[in-house]
């Protein structure tokens, strides 16, 4: 499976209600029993308009040129987190998930 | 063992698009796309290798431009060469904001070779090039 596989897939909740489109994918480091730490996929970032964030404006680490970093806020303020094991099934370009979309959390903020 | 800057990131922020530098200080390339593993039930997808190349970078772009991109990629790479370039995640040395460390040489790697002919072939030719 490929990052470009997942990104720009259309995510929807339990109800089948639309989330967004995967914009970026958060990982975790784990420690394995053999000692060695992997890199797993934690969850996946989606919202309306994901452009933002791949430039770095989405969790306000970039301060200018304006007016780039109020718009590109604008455009991800609905970005939520889905949790990777939320993902019940995922058929490009489509990821079901089994918890209701008012149920999951918004970004954190850089700072935060 | 990896060395990563942060214990928890975002594909955007630490991987994607960073310049790959090697053992040596040189650069080395640039991540295109990520490879993961194929999730087992009940268990996430972790990181197995980074690709290169305009075959990694073409289905990131995506419709028709991201198709023809991949095109052109495919038939400009060299036979031997893998489909896309992977360099597999046991090879990265450190990872933080600006740059990813490879514990391996350039020469030993795909990602390298294209920029390798270009520098033989085409800038090597150009008089002055070599100083």
């Amino acid at each position: 499976m490929r990052t470009s596989e997942l990104i720009g897939c259309q995510v929807y909740d339990a109800d089948g209600q639309d989330v967004g489109a995967v914009h970026d994918l958060h990982f975790r480091l784990r420690l394995r029993p053999d000692g060695d730490r992997v890199c797993q996929l934690d969850a996946l970032e989606c919202g309306g308009i994901g452009f933002g964030h791949r430039l770095g404006y989405g969790e306000h680490a970039m301060r200018g040129p304006w007016p780039f970093p109020q718009l590109f806020r604008y455009l991800a303020r609905r970005s939520l987190i889905v949790p990777w094991s939320a993902v019940t099934s995922f058929d490009r370009p489509r990821i079901d998930i089994s918890v209701p979309r008012d149920q999951l959390r918004a970004p954190r903020k850089a700072g935060t | 063992m990896t060395r990563w800057e942060e214990d928890e990131f975002t594909a955007n922020d630490l991987l994607l698009d960073r310049e790959l530098i090697d053992c040596n200080g040189m650069p080395a390339g640039r991540v295109d796309d990520l490879e993961l593993s194929d999730p087992a039930p009940g268990e996430p997808p972790v990181l197995t290798a980074l690709l290169c190349g305009s075959t990694a970078f073409g289905p990131r772009l995506g419709g028709r431009l991201g198709t023809w991109w991949q095109a052109i990629g495919r038939r400009l790479r060299p036979v031997t060469d893998s489909y896309p370039n992977r360099i597999d995640a046991g090879l990265i040395d450190h990872v933080d904001r600006l740059e990813i460390t490879l514990l391996a040489a350039r020469e030993h790697l795909d990602s390298y070779r294209f920029r390798q002919w270009t520098e033989e072939k085409i800038i090597g030719r150009i008089p002055g090039s070599t100083g």
